[in-house]
This record gives C-alpha cells, sequence and structure tokens, in this order.
C-alpha cells in the first residue's frame, strides 16, 4: 500500500490551506482505515510543531495522580477501543466503586484470619513451632507470630513478629529469603541462620547467634539497612533510636574464672540471651521493665547458676520454677 | 519526582521515512517509536502511564484546544480520556498504537463535547446519541472531525477583531467579563454583546456541519 498522500500535503491540509485538489485526495486516503495510524503519527508531528498553547504539564500529571490514588485499583473488562461517551459518566462505574469499598471494608477484619495462621503463647508460655519450610520458632512468652497459610513458597517467606522469638532459619536450596518484619519501619532478612529477635513496645532487640542477617528499617521516609555479624546485638528504643555493638563476650567454660564477665549497662534481656545461649539454661523474663533494666560490672561467674545468683542479687529479683525452665520477675 | 531523558519520537524527522517509503509498512514506525512505552507498561502500568502522560498530554491538549477553544475545557478532557485509559486498562487491549488510541479518544471527546454545546438546536441529535454510543468510529470520521475544527477555525477567523479579541479573551483564557472589561477598557456590557455575537455565528457555521455529521452517521448506522 503506497501513501498518495505525503506528509507535507497533509500538513497543508491539517492548517486549511489546501488546494480543492489536495483537500479531495487527503481525504480520500483518510476514509482508508489502514492510513489511520500513519495519519494519527503525523498529525501528532503537526500539532508537536504548532502547539496552541503549552498547558502546565506537571499540574495536570499531579491532579492525576491523585485522582488515580483516590480510585486505585484500575477495573478491568472495558471496551478496549474508545467510543463516543458523554464527557463525565461517572455515574456508569461510581456503584460499582461503592460497593466494591464497602465489600473490601467488610473483608477486611476477616482477612488476617483467611490468608495468616497466628501463633500465640500467653504469659510464662513457651511453644517450639516448626515451619513449613523447615525453619524452627522458639515463641516466647506472650507473643504471637504470624505466618501466612498461603505464599510460604513464593520468593520470600514472611513472618510477622511480636514480642520475643528465636528463629533457625533453614537455608533453601534456591535461596529463598526469609524475612522476620516486626513493624512496617523495621524487618530482618535472612537466608539461613540462627538469630532472636525481641519486639515489645519499649524496644526491639536482634541478637544474632550464627551466619549474616540483614535489618532494613526506616527511620521518617528514609530507608536504611544494615548487616549483622554474629554476636552482634542491634537495639531500637522507642523513641527511634538504632544502637549496633557486641554482645559482652563469654569465655571458654575453662577460662571463665580468671577473666569472668564484663557488663556495660548491659540489659537483663542481654543477660538472659547469654544465660541461654551460652550456658543451656532456660530462663525467661515476664516483665518488660525487667527486661529494660541494666546491670554494670565485672562478675565471676563460673556456671549458670552463679551467673544468676549474681543477676538475682544485683537487681532485687526472684525467679520461679516453671515445666521448662525459670521464669525471672520483678519482686 | 524521577525525570526521564527520551528521545521524543515525533520531533525527529529525520528518523522517519518520507511518506512514499514509509507506504510499505506505516504501522511499524509507530510501534517502534512507542515501544519503550509499551515496555513500560509491562513492567509497571503506573510508570508506563506516567511516561505515557509527559509524552502526549500536551500535544494532545494542542489538539483539542483546536475544537473547544478553551484550555480549561482541552485539559479536563485530555485528562479525563487518559485517566479512563489507565483505569479502564486499555494500555493492555490496544491493538494499534496508543496515540492512535488517544488521538481517537480525544477527538470523540471533543466533538461530543461541541455538538453538546452548539448542536442542540438539531432535533435529530437525540436520536443519532444512542447510534453513537458503543459504536467504533467509522471510516468517514477521520475527515469529518478534521473538517470540524477547520470549520471552527474559519468560524472564529471570521468575527471582527475586537469581538474575536473578546471571545478569545473569555473561552481560551477563561477570563472573566470584567477583567475583560478592564483589560480592553470597554463596558462589561459590550464584553457579553461580543460573546454572545461569536458564539451566535459559531453556532451558525456549524449548523452545516452537524447536518453533514448527522446524515452519516444516520446513513452509516441505520
Amino acid at each position: 500500500m503506497n501513501h498518495s498522500v505525503s506528509k507535507h500535503t497533509l500538513f497543508t491540509y491539517l492548517a486549511g490551506q489546501a488546494t480543492p485538489i489536495e483537500r479531495q485526495t487527503v481525504e480520500e486516503w483518510l476514509k482508508n482505515p489502514a492510513n489511520t495510524p500513519t495519519f494519527h503519527e503525523w498529525l501528532l508531528e503537526w500539532e508537536m510543531r504548532s502547539l496552541q498553547f503549552v498547558p502546565d504539564q506537571e499540574a495536570a500529571f499531579e491532579k492525576m495522580v491523585q485522582r488515580l490514588d483516590q480510585t486505585e485499583k484500575p477495573e478491568a473488562d472495558e471496551e478496549p477501543m474508545p467510543v463516543r461517551k458523554p464527557l463525565f459518566f461517572w455515574g456508569g462505574w461510581k456503584p460499582y466503586l461503592v460497593a466494591a469499598t464497602v465489600l473490601l471494608a467488610l473483608l477486611i477484619p476477616l482477612r488476617n484470619k483467611l490468608f495468616y495462621q497466628t501463633h500465640y503463647t500467653t504469659y510464662g508460655e513457651t511453644k517450639t513451632l516448626r515451619l513449613e519450610d523447615g525453619t524452627g520458632v522458639v515463641l516466647k512468652s506472650n507473643s504471637s507470630l504470624q505466618v501466612p497459610r498461603f505464599g510460604f513458597y513464593t520468593n520470600i517467606r514472611e513472618v510477622l513478629l511480636t514480642g520475643e522469638g528465636r528463629f533457625s532459619v533453614t537455608h533453601q536450596p534456591d535461596h529463598q529469603r526469609f524475612v522476620v518484619k516486626t513493624s512496617d519501619q523495621f524487618q530482618i532478612e535472612v537466608l539461613g541462620t540462627e538469630f532472636t529477635v525481641y519486639a515489645r513496645k519499649q524496644s526491639t532487640n536482634v541478637a544474632l547467634g550464627r551466619g549474616k542477617i540483614r535489618v532494613d528499617y526506616s527511620r521518617g521516609a528514609d530507608k536504611h539497612h544494615l548487616t549483622m555479624k554474629p554476636g552482634d546485638l542491634l537495639t531500637l528504643s522507642q523513641q527511634g533510636n538504632l544502637h549496633l555493638r557486641q554482645l559482652p563476650t563469654v569465655p571458654p567454660a575453662e577460662a571463665r574464672s580468671k577473666t569472668g564477665l564484663t557488663f556495660k549497662e548491659t540489659s537483663v534481656w542481654e543477660v538472659c540471651y547469654l544465660l541461654r545461649e551460652k550456658f543451656g539454661l532456660k530462663v525467661e523474663i515476664v516483665d518488660d521493665s525487667l527486661a529494660q533494666r541494666t546491670i554494670s560490672g565485672n562478675y565471676h561467674a563460673d556456671n549458670a547458676d552463679e551467673l544468676l545468683d549474681v543477676l538475682i542479687e544485683t537487681l532485687e529479683i526472684k525467679t520461679e520454677k516453671t515445666g521448662t525452665g525459670l521464669l525471672l520477675k520483678n519482686n | 519526582m524521577a525525570t526521564f531523558t527520551l528521545l521524543n519520537p515525533s520531533i525527529s524527522p529525520e528518523n522517519r521515512p518520507t511518506p512514499s517509503i514509509a507506504g510499505e509498512k506505516p504501522v511499524t514506525t509507530v510501534y517502534d517509536s512507542e515501544l519503550f512505552l509499551r515496555k513500560a507498561f509491562e513492567q509497571e502500568p503506573r510508570k508506563g502511564f506516567e511516561l505515557l502522560f509527559r509524552h502526549y498530554y500536551t500535544p494532545l491538549c494542542s489538539h483539542a484546544v483546536r475544537f473547544v477553544y478553551s484550555r480549561q475545557l482541552a485539559e479536563d478532557l485530555v485528562s479525563e480520556v487518559f485517566y479512563q485509559f489507565y483505569r479502564t486498562e486499555a494500555y493492555r487491549k490496544v491493538h494499534s498504537s496508543f496515540i492512535s488510541y488517544l488521538f481517537t479518544a480525544v477527538r470523540n471527546e471533543a466533538y461530543t463535547h461541541l455538538r453538546r454545546e452548539f448542536g442542540k438546536t438539531d432535533s435529530i441529535d437525540a436520536t443519532t446519541e444512542n447510534h453513537l454510543t458503543g459504536h467504533q468510529p467509522q471510516p468517514d470520521s477521520e475527515v469529518h472531525f478534521n473538517n470540524l475544527f477547520l470549520a471552527v477555525n474559519d468560524a472564529i477567523s471570521q468575527l471582527p477583531a475586537q469581538c474575536r479579541r473578546v471571545f478569545l479573551l473569555s473561552r481560551f483564557e477563561n477570563k472573566k467579563y470584567e477583567e475583560i472589561a478592564t483589560e480592553l477598557q470597554i463596558s462589561p456590557r459590550t464584553v457579553e454583546v461580543h460573546i454572545s455575537k461569536a458564539l451566535k455565528h459559531l453556532r451558525q457555521t456549524l449548523r452545516e456541519e452537524w447536518a453533514v455529521l448527522v446524515c452519516l452517521i444516520n446513513l452509516f448506522f441505520c
């Protein structure tokens, strides 16, 4: 198919300056639908060359974005070809939008139940869970863990934690990432490793046993991330201050009597973490305020019981025996 | 806000084959220049939409204003077309080029608007409305859309100078009667007279256009 019309002739015609012969030729050419795409392409070029006015494109775009955000989810299945409709046909789809919004609002409370399974522990209770992928979670007292019912086989495994949990993540052959979220602003991402997360109102602590983890957090609108090494302790205070340091070093059993343990504003939570991880003593804190208290100084402790005694004396707290271990409580 | 440096495919004449050569595959060139838009839509519709908007909003407004002769109306009309384009996910279904789709939509909307504003005197209009909705544009429509905006252009050119100036200030610039009166140092009453004269003239000139359009459309659909 050849074009009987040149771009130049079309431009003359569009400007209203074509001779009757040219005009007739162009009109014949336009009547062939196969020429429409070319016509529109040239029409665009012509408009670009002779703009009637320059609209404030940025302002218009801002307005458009606002409008789109208000009615986010686009509705599909409409006629793809432009048809002659009145300029504003709100009435046509607005009822559906309202219906959809109402339905959505009704479904939101149910959504979490449908898509997530939530494990809870009560005060003083500890649960050992094994997730579908083999990851082991020890859910500590008064905590909850939300695990997706479906979608654990997508590219990330994501769980939501409130309270405290010790994770031992299995490395998947396809390097599927495992993400522990504690809030919208804070998440820990791993491939395979062992770590403990403490996410309560007062603070969020992350202690890494082995492997490597990545922590993503946002401060205001800024997004940050950092990588933790084994033995690191990350603390996020309620005020949003982030603090990364090494956990107090626990010397090997044979050297303990000589060197002792040095604490420097070490939180009770940390000491308990060390008792569990290094001394194998099952000890839990039930009071959040107690977990925040700190101790300082150099202590000699050959074994777990001696360290525990030091803790009880220094802080004037009491212990309570449970089926699985010990509970630390404020006096 | 991210900024993009993109070659505007519409303003590099050397990339564009001359008509005689273009005759072989006219559609391919459109597709080529819009390839990046299609890719963007595939990856992230919102991003694709942003690019599409930034690319075509201005020329489409310029085209729409040739019909409606009002900045505000032209922008509203083009925005509405873009909005519907995104909302109905038309970008998934368009088989022609995006610009072809958008031009068709804008020209349709401009036509509809003009006919509502100036075509009410036609008694047949009420019935043709039903024929129009839901149909694809007929082969003649491009010619008639062109005739329509050329007729509007002629009609406004024919107005006496002062009348035209008042009309453009009011309609195109969307200025208030009082503002125009102050600016041109005439009374508000005179402004009113000029504008009603201009509108009357426009209505008369367009009446012939409507007659042709309406006949053709009836022929086509009946």
